[in-house]
């Protein structure tokens, strides 16, 4: 079973652009273990995003993105597979890196994708909807207003929402592009915990800038830079010993300052 | 003084002045359709609930009911025919179905509809009536009504789902939805715009003259059937003024009246249903 949902890229090129002039992945060639949490992290617009919305195919939605190569989920080549694509993005869940409310209220925005993959009953849903909402921490603080519009949550709050929402139709795989990037330390922790929590079912691949949180969750880091995925592997390998100059300077931060974007606008804004 | 707060000031003039003078015709033309107007039916109520006579234009009894429903039966079915063909079109020109490029023609050319003049709709149904060897009825004016209304209303329907940003459609994607479910979110997204389209497809269909002169028949009898011929205010309001009879010409400016109503109920109608929508849309953060 833990091999069905390893995932691989295989020489995995993405344009963008009418004339395929702006490639964002290049020739890139990784590996998501099965039942482990991999960060990807790199500068911005290193390819980041990219690589992981063609994980569960979004860039089809594109009229300008093309992607050429091979990605396997388990052993199945998804751009070539006979699975409708929509059954397939159910399986890979995404939360994208910009929080997004449905326009409806806070429950239908999560029981929304379990309705239309199936008939659950009034009472199925509820608990799914609090359970979905639990695990993003965010119940205690909806769980009164259910029927207000998601769209008047807080930003933070919305961004939870999208995770739960994602959770709630139960993919095995689990693609989240800096989903804690709008939280305090509190919520980040909670849904943190909730990603160390869903390792033991799922496959899971984050996006983040924060090296103190790749440092707490991640099994198998990819470092990116400029569409290359120039390192990969374990961990513990990567964050200590990474081979390359440019993730060395990445990773280690020239005095610390690269770690924390979050620290940088903070400084910026007081000054 | 400084030239630039002389420049400031010289603008800050003009642009009051400009906005008087606008306010002011409207103010004018609002205000004594609904005094001499307003004054015509205190009096005479009835004119407003009244089929005509057979000589009402000449000064004879009765009143213009026959159309105020006829622009009804006119322009609601308009509406909705105009409304469901501009959601398909708009729907498919946003779709992932059709290439930009001919989205962007086909906009250029509702643009060109929206701003060609009402009458050419009404002659071209007539030059079809002829050809078809009919003649203008309810039914040919509903169908110039619709043709007129369904520029405006396609070209807010597009607009409406271009403004659902692209995230809401990578996030329902993303659910795992088909092409039509995402579709049917985007459009509940897009509904305050949507219902803006609509509302002002109906109050351009209802305030209409030209569209309707050649194709609906024109008469003083009540509309009585699809094929038969049919009246509408803004009709009814040229005729009346254009009467002889001091007293006809009275009762276009109740009918004015009555028909400056029904725009002003339908706007309110529109601003209420758009907000009660746009409670659930995302603003942007
Ligand atoms: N829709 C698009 N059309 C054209 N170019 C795009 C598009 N999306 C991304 N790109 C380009 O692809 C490159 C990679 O973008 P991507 O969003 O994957 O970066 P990222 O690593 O996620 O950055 P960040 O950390 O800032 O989110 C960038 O150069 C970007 O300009
Ligand atoms: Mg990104």
């Amino acid at each position: 079973m833990s091999d069905t949902s390893a995932i691989r890229t295989e020489n995995l090129n993405l344009f963008y652009g009418r004339d395929k002039t702006n490639q964002a992945l290049k020739q890139v060639s990784v590996r998501f273990p099965a039942n482990q949490l991999t960060t990807i992290i790199g500068p911005s617009g290193c390819g980041k995003s990219s690589l992981l919305k063609s994980l569960n195919r979004l860039h089809d939605l594109k009229l300008h993105a093309r992607v050429e190569g091979e990605v396997y989920v388990g052993q199945d080549p998804i751009y070539r597979s006979r699975e409708p694509v929509p059954d397939l993005r159910r399986r890979i869940g995404y939360v994208s890196q910009k929080p997004t409310a449905l326009p409806m209220s806070i429950y239908r925005n999560v029981a929304y994708g379990p309705k239309i993959h199936g008939r659950p009953s009034r009472q199925e849903l509820d608990e799914l909807v609090e359970r979905s909402l639990r695990k993003v921490n965010l119940w205690d603080e909806v769980k009164d207003r259910l029927n207000a519009p998601a769209a008047d949550l807080s930003v933070g709050q919305i961004q939870r929402l999208s995770l739960a929402r994602s959770l709630a139709v139960e993919p095995e795989v689990v693609l989240c592009d800096e989903v804690t990037s709008a939280l305090d330390p509190i919520s980040s922790e909670r849904v943190e915990e909730t990603l160390l929590a869903l390792k033991q079912d799922y496959t899971i691949i984050m996006v983040t800038h924060l090296m103190p949180q790749v440092q707490r969750l991640a099994d198998h880091v990819v470092f990116m830079y400029l569409g290359d995925a120039l390192e990969q592997g374990p961990a513990s390998e990567v964050l200590d010993a990474p081979s390359s100059e440019r993730a060395r300077d990445f990773i280690h931060g020239h005095g610390g300052g690269a770690k924390s974007p979050s620290g940088s606008v903070r400084l910026a804004s007081s000054g | 003084m400084n030239r630039r707060y002389v420049e400031q000031y010289l603008i800050e003039t003009l642009i009051r002045l400009s906005a008087v003078l606008v306010v002011g015709v409207l103010v004018l033309i609002i205000g004594m359709t609904l005094y001499k107007g307003g004054q015509v039916l205190i009096n005479q109520p009835s004119v407003a609930f009244t089929a005509p006579g057979p000589l009402y234009l000449l000064g004879g009894s009765g009143g213009f009911l026959h159309a105020i429903l006829g622009s009804f039966a006119i322009v609601l079915p308009a509406t909705v025919i105009a409304t469901v063909l501009a959601i398909a079109s708009g729907l498919y020109l946003q779709s992932d179905y059709c290439s930009e490029r001919f989205a962007r023609a086909v906009n250029v050319l509702l643009y060109v509809l929206w701003g060609t003049p009402a009458i050419v709709y009404g002659v071209f149904v007539l030059t079809l009536l002829i050809m078809l060897e009919s003649r203008s009825s309810l039914i040919a004016a509903t169908f110039a009504v619709s043709l007129l209304q369904f520029p405006i209303i396609a070209r807010f329907v597009d607009e409406a789902l271009k403004s659902v940003s692209a995230d809401l459609k990578e996030t329902v994607y993303a659910l795992g939805t088909t092409r039509f479910e995402t579709l049917r979110l985007l459009l509940r997204a897009a509904l305050p715009g949507v219902v803006a389209g609509v509302i002002m497809g109906f109050a351009r269909g209802l305030g209409d003259g030209a569209a309707v002169l050649f194709t609906a028949g024109g008469g003083i009898e009540m509309p009585s059937g699809l094929n038969d011929p049919a009246t509408t205010l803004p009709i009814l309001i040229f005729q009346q003024a254009s009467s002889a009879y001091p007293s006809v010409r009275e009762d276009a400016y109740a009918a004015a009246f009555v028909l400056m109503m029904l725009v002003l109920v339908l706007v309110a109608f529109s601003k209420f249903i758009a907000r009660r929508f746009s409670r659930f849309a995302q603003e942007d953060h």
